[in-house]
């Protein structure tokens, strides 16, 4: 999955050929977001649909949406939890002389990456249940 | 001073974490083991009076459906009320009860981390590869070494069972009773001018604020020695030594408030841990705060109290953030927020 925002403005790789940052264009980073909410889509509707064969239909749908709330949380807890600490943790690393590649951008398109999935994937989940008449 | 932008922005950024935590919270209660409708039925309670707790509690809908309406409550600040730990109170009066005690153990434990941390920390850098630093550190590492389900159990039977000096829990004697006005039993028994309780409260409190403040004094102390030693090693350190001021002085004025700010940092990122620490300390030390609330809750299937304890925590861990970042500005003017 493409990154969806933040790439370092003076990364000339990732210019578009009218010369604007990619990164900067918000029309691309809504179309990067969308695609990654229909992939969760797609995933909260199968997972849904698998475990139907397993469980009542309540209990499919309920169980996909527990998962996708699961990734949901978790991705937009770390993702400010990245915002507000995330040059705190920086500033450490580069104290502490620790020899880490992570960083605050890095954490931050990662996690956004993973919240947008996780709300596909609830979506996904509701509209199965809606659709199995739950 | 720190920007109004900042400080907005931080506040700002409570939001998605409660979002956050609120709904993490919600995904793991609900696909953890246990039912809170059997729980409060009974194991031997009929299908049909199960499922009849199940519906009156909202939990036979769509969990989308308990999702949303979980969302809207936290949004009024409206936790419900207790399934089981003081079945139909509301959360947010067992917090309000059960939150001051935690906050004494967790603010009492960071003072003691402090009051112990820094002045070995300065002590071990100043002295700096002699047998006073190595002892320092053998004790800092030791001390973050050590887990506190292992050191409250031990120091329990040292000074309670062996040497019987302190009590092995609670947080004042069964003789004497406190009508709450704080919360808080230290600050209690000062304002009711009860001395003897007050004394009473002081030992109970030792041994948990010990247990807590080994950890934090020892990550402070290392914290300290190594931001000393750089700050040590400045030039305006050794320009203030070449101008006549004594070697504590120069320590205490110019190197203190620098070294300070990577301690300040680890301060604010371990509240985190102190809470959790504060969770297990309550447990060994049978304190009836915001910790063993929490494990009980988990224990019985109370989601209401779980979910609300848990974004208490968050909120807490947050904003003692917002003002480890905000003493930044005051510790050294040049950081720009």
């Amino acid at each position: 999955m493409r990154p969806l925002t933040d790439r370092p403005a003076g990364d000339s790789a990732a210019r578009s050929s009218t010369g604007r940052d990619p990164a900067r264009d918000p029309g691309r980073s809504v179309r990067a977001a969308a695609r990654i909410v229909l992939a969760g889509i797609a995933v909260g509707v199968v997972v849904s649909l698998a475990l139907v064969s397993i469980d009542t239909p309540k209990g499919a749908t309920d169980t996909a949406f527990a998962l996708g709330a699961l990734v949901f949380g978790f991705g937009l807890t770390t993702w400010a939890g990245a915002v507000g600490l995330g040059e705190t943790i920086e500033r450490m690393h580069e104290y502490a002389d620790t020899t880490s590649r992570w960083t605050e951008a890095g954490a931050r398109r990662a996690f956004a990456t993973l919240t947008w999935f996780g709300s596909g994937w609830l979506f996904g989940a509701v509209g199965t249940a809606i659709a199995l008449g739950v | 001073m720190v920007s109004k932008r900042f400080v907005a922005k931080r506040l700002l950024l409570l939001v998605p974490v409660l979002f956050g935590v609120s709904t993490l919270v919600f995904a793991i209660l609900h696909l953890s083991p246990g039912d809170p409708a059997v729980a409060i039925a009974g194991q031997r309670a009929s299908q049909a009076f199960i499922e009849q707790v199940r519906s009156d509690l909202g939990l036979a809908d769509p969990l989308w459906q308990q999702y949303v309406r979980f969302l809207g409550d936290v949004v009024t600040f409206d936790f419900g009320q207790s399934y089981q730990i003081q079945r139909g109170t509301p959360v947010s009066s067992i917090l309000a009860q059960r939150l001051p005690i935690t906050i004494e153990l967790a603010v009492l434990g960071q003072i003691a981390g402090l009051v112990f941390g820094l002045p070995l920390g300065i002590l071990s850098a100043v002295k700096q590869d002699t047998v006073t630093d190595h002892l320092t550190r053998i004790g800092a590492l030791s001390g973050i070494s050590i887990p506190i389900y292992w050191s409250g159990p031990l120091l329990i039977l040292l000074f309670a069972q062996f040497l019987g000096l302190l009590p092995t829990s609670g947080r004042i004697g069964s003789e004497y009773f406190l009508e709450p006005i704080t919360g808080l039993i230290l600050v209690d028994t000062l304002l009711t001018w009860e001395f003897d309780a007050f004394v009473s409260a002081a030992t109970h409190l030792l041994l948990p604020v010990v247990v807590l403040g080994i950890y934090q004094m020892a990550l402070i102390s290392r914290m300290m020695r190594s931001s000393m030693i750089e700050v040590l090693r400045q030039d305006y350190m050794r320009t203030a030594r070449a101008k006549g001021q004594g070697a504590k002085i120069t320590v205490m004025k110019h190197g203190l408030r620098n070294a300070f700010i990577p301690v300040i940092t680890i301060v604010g990122i371990q509240f985190g841990t102190l809470l959790g620490g504060a969770v297990l300390t309550e447990t060994v030390f049978e304190i009836n705060g915001i910790g063993t609330l929490l494990v009980d809750a988990i224990n019985r299937s109370d989601y209401p109290v779980v979910q609300a304890t848990v974004l208490v925590f968050a909120v807490l861990y947050t904003l003692v953030n917002l003002v480890v970042d905000l003493t930044y500005s005051v510790l050294d003017p040049r950081i720009e927020q």
